[in-house]
């Protein structure tokens, strides 16, 4: 049983119905409306992003369906990334943050998940400084705000 | 333009709020409007993406890959006021969809507004579960984190449920009762009515929850304050109209009838409309107004009913009254049945207790009464079958009435055995040879063995019911033993099956008692055909020869009361017998009863004519009997001194002396051949001064004369001993509890020990004087005595 998706750009994937069901939404639209020859239009995903997403959910169609409300409890980690996942979103920030905003979009939990660890990896052991620079984010506090916030997370200082 | 063309004709440019909501309007009508029919992918697409991009209309403004280098820092902030916005005109949009609904509503009534509503309902219902999904982008983010926040914030299927709730079915609710009850009113009066629509209209009152939709809490608030309540108390009312015309038109039977009827109707019908949670509710609020109301008079019928034995209608007041329970309901019916029966068991042996038979000797007694007691607890078990469903409280009352009139009655005194002995007797009749007439009794189509078997197993009910049941054991066993020796069983296989019935009801003590006396006359017959065989080379007995051995601990016969001297011709044989015998078995010891054993003779009379005196008379005699007529035979031959032409003329010592009898035995066996004519006595008696001569003249129609009956007067005697063995027994195991429970306690008060013993003695009712008896007993033989401080404590001792 396979499904077609097409993306924004036009291009149309058939995938297995295992692969394609990893999206909530898809889940849903499948159970709301039943099955069709149609492709089911993605307007907000282009065609590489949706490769990509492709590429994990083929990946990931086996998996053992994830507990879905113990899931959002449990505590979060990021240093818990099988050896796969980090190879597959070993891609460069453009990317990374299309592939983000198409899971949430998509409601790919895992992977959605997976892209916000990621990105928690590249913050971690970093000074403001450096996030600043390597998102391209303008300084814009002033001095008093900056001096409030050094005072605010003084327990936290390294000493 | 129509829905469709906008739909499919594309999502407007993100970042224009107010024209994607003019989008996302066309699609929620054309979805409340006809959700059954279906969307297409892309359609549904659209109007998910509509909704992300209402939500997050910030991307729009963000340059192609520089999705954090805002310039806003709210952006957070921003996600906030969308959804909020979105959340808002949504509840707006479909708040005046409810409206439009209600407002058509007003234009119906009846059953048309019960249609209308159940139309609307599942439309809306359908609706609101696609809408849910294509709005999910706003429950998972902006509702969700108001949830986090700890807002109240009901999802889009539930606000579409809350909108519904307020705005449309609070309006409508009172009609749309009003319309249930006119349909409901039509049924009941037996019309057609469609009542599904009730179904309909009752689960959505259970899908709408509770007021306050999502909170988890009181789910069912709305389907029990809005519909349940009302619900019951318009039933109700229409059914205590119906109870007053009815107790007003008919007898308290028909009422019966009727009602029973509608209840039947309602519980059917209350499990296709009414939610499960509720039906106990309804059944209990139409019990009351229907039944509990006439509760008293429906009781008074229960014993005219019994009277007549009108089964239907016992078996419908018995399910009418248990809709009210166990208690409140049944335990008067149970009272009554109860009484009932007992009552009739006592007439039932009144009846036949002056009957003709019930003086007719034991055995008849012992039927006519036992076939009263069956009479009355066929009938009655019959019924706990037929009518109360085998009610386990009703079972207890027919046991307890049956236990009443069992054991105290016109023919049984209470506390005397003597139903226990009538039973056993009863059961020997059944046994024992020549009673076919009884044991055809019932069903003549049954083979003989199945009648046997039937009425085994009846008396097996009765024994159930014994007080005394050490009564009934000890004479069933000696009433066994006597068919076992005499041979007068009817079938191994009849005694067998007794034995296995007896063995579900009674102590193991006693029925391997019977068992060992059965398997003892089965080794008899071999061990009588070794002992002929090891006779050896050509030896051959003078006569046929047969013996059972015996235990004497499984037997309940005890040793003759007087001596006896054996004829030389039975001599022989029994010496050797013994001489076998212990020479297999070297430590026992060999009793012979004679009293107990029998011989079959020949007697030839010198003037006798015809076939008696071709082939002689064939008597059957006890051993007794034997022994005192070998010292009359010819062939007592010469030197016995009694030679004379009409045989040897003896007096009542001479034969005291040559048989070694004693006296009474003597006596009572001369005065039974006087009397059949057998001999003559010099002074017409048999007494001390009694000489007796063979009667020469002595003539009987009849070749075969049996003279070993047993007589009347001894089976009274039979009777008073075994009662008295009875007794014995009784002290004897009274005796033994006491020890047993002074052994285990060391020191107990009187109240408690007599108590304790009369609880852990099972077989009988023990009597308190006997258990005094025992105590004072015990005490003499220092078993217990009393303690030193009160004379009410007893110890122990060791």
């Amino acid at each position: 049983m396979s499904v077609k998706l097409s993306s924004s750009d036009g291009r149309e994937f058939e995938v297995n119905m295992k692969v394609a069901t990893q999206s909530a939404l898809i889940k849903n639209l499948l159970y709301d409306l039943g099955e069709t020859d149609e492709a089911i239009p993605l307007p907000n995903v282009n065609g590489n992003v949706l490769e990509k997403i492709i590429e994990y959910c083929t990946h990931h169609m086996d998996d053992p369906p994830a507990l879905n409300e113990e899931y959002d409890d449990l505590p979060k980690r990021s240093d818990d990334i099988e050896p796969w996942d980090e190879k597959f979103i070993d891609v460069d920030q453009e990317l990374l943050f299309e592939i983000l905003l198409a899971s949430n979009y998509m409601d790919i939990k895992p992977l959605l998940d997976l892209g916000c660890k990621t990105v928690a990896n590249m913050i971690r052991n970093k000074s403001a400084e450096e996030i600043r620079k390597m998102f391209n984010i303008e300084e814009d506090f002033t001095e008093e705000e900056k001096e409030q916030i050094r005072r605010e997370n003084e327990w936290a200082e390294d000493r | 333009m129509s829905a469709v063309r906008v739909l499919s004709s594309g999502i407007p440019p993100s970042g224009d709020a107010d024209r994607i909501w003019e989008y996302l309007i066309v699609g929620l009508d054309a979805i409340l409007e006809n959700p059954g029919e279906g969307l297409e992918y892309t359609t549904y697409m659209n109007l998910y993406t509509g909704v992300y991009n209402f939500c997050t209309s910030l991307k729009s403004s963000m340059e192609e890959g520089a999705f954090f280098t805002s310039a806003d820092p709210s952006s957070v902030v921003h996600g906030t006021v969308f959804g909020r916005d979105l959340y808002t005109r949504f509840n707006k949009h479909i708040t005046n969809y409810m409206k439009t609904i209600a407002e058509k509503s007003t234009s119906y009534a009846g059953d048309d507004l019960l249609a209308f509503y159940n139309r609307e309902w599942n439309k809306y219902g359908d609706s609101a579960k696609l809408i849910h999904n294509i709005f999910s982008y706003l429950n998972r983010h902006w509702i969700q984190r108001e949830h986090d926040e700890g807002n109240n914030v009901s999802d889009v299927n539930n606000l579409m449920l809350q909108l519904w709730r307020d705005k449309f079915f609070m309006t409508v609710r009172n009609s749309l009762l009003e319309s249930v009850f006119s349909l409901m009113q039509r049924v009941r009066d037996g019309q057609i009515a469609d009542i599904n629509m009730v179904k309909s209209v009752a689960d959505s009152f259970v899908a709408l929850g509770s007021d306050d939709i999502g909170s988890g809490s009181k789910k069912m608030e709305v389907y029990d304050r809005y519909f349940l309540r009302p619900f019951i108390d318009a039933s109700v009312q229409y059914y205590r109209a119906e109870s007053e015309r009815l107790l007003q038109e008919t007898t308290i039977r028909e009422y019966m009838v009727r009602v029973s009827k509608r209840l039947k109707e309602e519980d059917d019908r209350a499990e296709l409309y009414l939610h499960e949670s509720s039906l106990r509710d309804f059944r209990e609020a139409l019990n009351k107004v229907l039944i509990s109301k006439q509760k008293d008079s429906l009781v008074a019928e229960f014993q005219p009913m019994l009277d007549s034995l009108e089964r239907e209608d016992l078996q419908l007041l018995y399910q009418l009254l248990r809709r009210l329970g166990e208690n409140v309901g049944l335990d008067p019916l149970r009272d009554v049945f109860s009484g009932h029966v007992k009552k009739a068991g006592i007439e039932a042996v009144k009846r036949v207790s002056s009957s003709e038979e019930a003086a007719g000797g034991q055995a008849s007694e012992a039927r006519v009464f036992v076939t009263a007691l069956l009479s009355v607890y066929e009938l009655y078990a019959g019924l706990l079958h037929e009518a109360f469903s085998d009610d386990p409280g009703f079972s207890k009352s027919l046991d307890y009435a049956c236990r009443e009139f069992v054991n105290e009655n016109a023919m049984c005194e209470s506390g005397s055995g003597k139903a226990s002995m009538l039973l056993a007797t009863y059961c020997d009749t059944l046994l024992k040879k020549g009673n076919a007439n009884v044991r055809a009794v019932g069903s003549e189509e049954a083979s003989d063995e199945e009648n046997l078997e039937k009425h085994l197993s009846q008396s097996i009910s009765v024994l159930r019911y014994l007080k005394d049941q050490d009564v009934f054991q000890k004479f069933y066993q000696r009433f066994m033993a006597r068919r076992l020796v005499y041979e007068q069983s009817i079938s191994a296989h009849g005694e067998e099956v007794m034995i296995s019935k007896l063995k579900e009801v009674s102590s193991v003590d006693f029925t391997s008692k019977l068992t060992r006396m059965f398997t003892d006359v089965t080794m008899g017959r071999e061990m009588t055909e070794q002992f002929k065989e090891g006779l050896g080379d050509g030896y051959t007995l003078p006569f046929d020869f047969d013996m059972k051995v015996l235990h004497s601990v499984s037997w309940p016969l005890s040793a003759p009361d007087t001596k006896l001297t054996l004829p030389t011709e039975l001599g022989g044989v029994c010496d050797s017998f013994t001489n076998y015998y212990v020479g297999k078995h070297q430590k026992r010891k060999l009793n012979w009863l004679w009293q107990h054993s029998k011989a079959e003779i020949k007697m030839f009379f010198p003037k006798a004519t015809g076939p008696a005196a071709k082939a002689g008379y064939q008597l059957q005699v006890s051993t007794y009997q034997l022994t005192i007529l070998l010292l009359f035979s010819a062939d007592s031959g010469p030197g016995t001194g009694y030679d004379s032409p009409s045989g040897p003329s003896l007096t009542f010592d001479q034969i005291i002396a040559a048989t070694g009898l004693d006296k009474e035995t003597v006596q009572s066996e001369m005065e039974l051949f006087v009397k059949a004519r057998l001999f003559n006595s010099s002074n017409g008696k048999a007494d001390e001064a009694s000489t007796f001569t063979l009667n020469a003249d002595f003539k009987s129609k009849r070749l075969r004369i049996n003279l070993a009956a047993v007589k009347k007067p001894e089976q009274k005697r039979e009777t008073t001993e075994t009662m008295k063995s009875v007794d014995v027994d009784r002290m004897a195991n009274i005796q033994a509890a006491i020890v047993r429970i002074m052994k285990a306690r060391k020191q107990l008060s009187h109240r408690q020990l007599v108590e304790d013993t009369i609880s852990q003695i099972k077989l009988f009712q023990a009597q308190i004087d006997d258990i005094k008896k025992a105590i004072d007993q015990l005490i003499e033989r220092e078993y217990i005595e009393r303690s030193e401080e009160s004379r009410d404590i007893y110890n122990y001792l060791a």
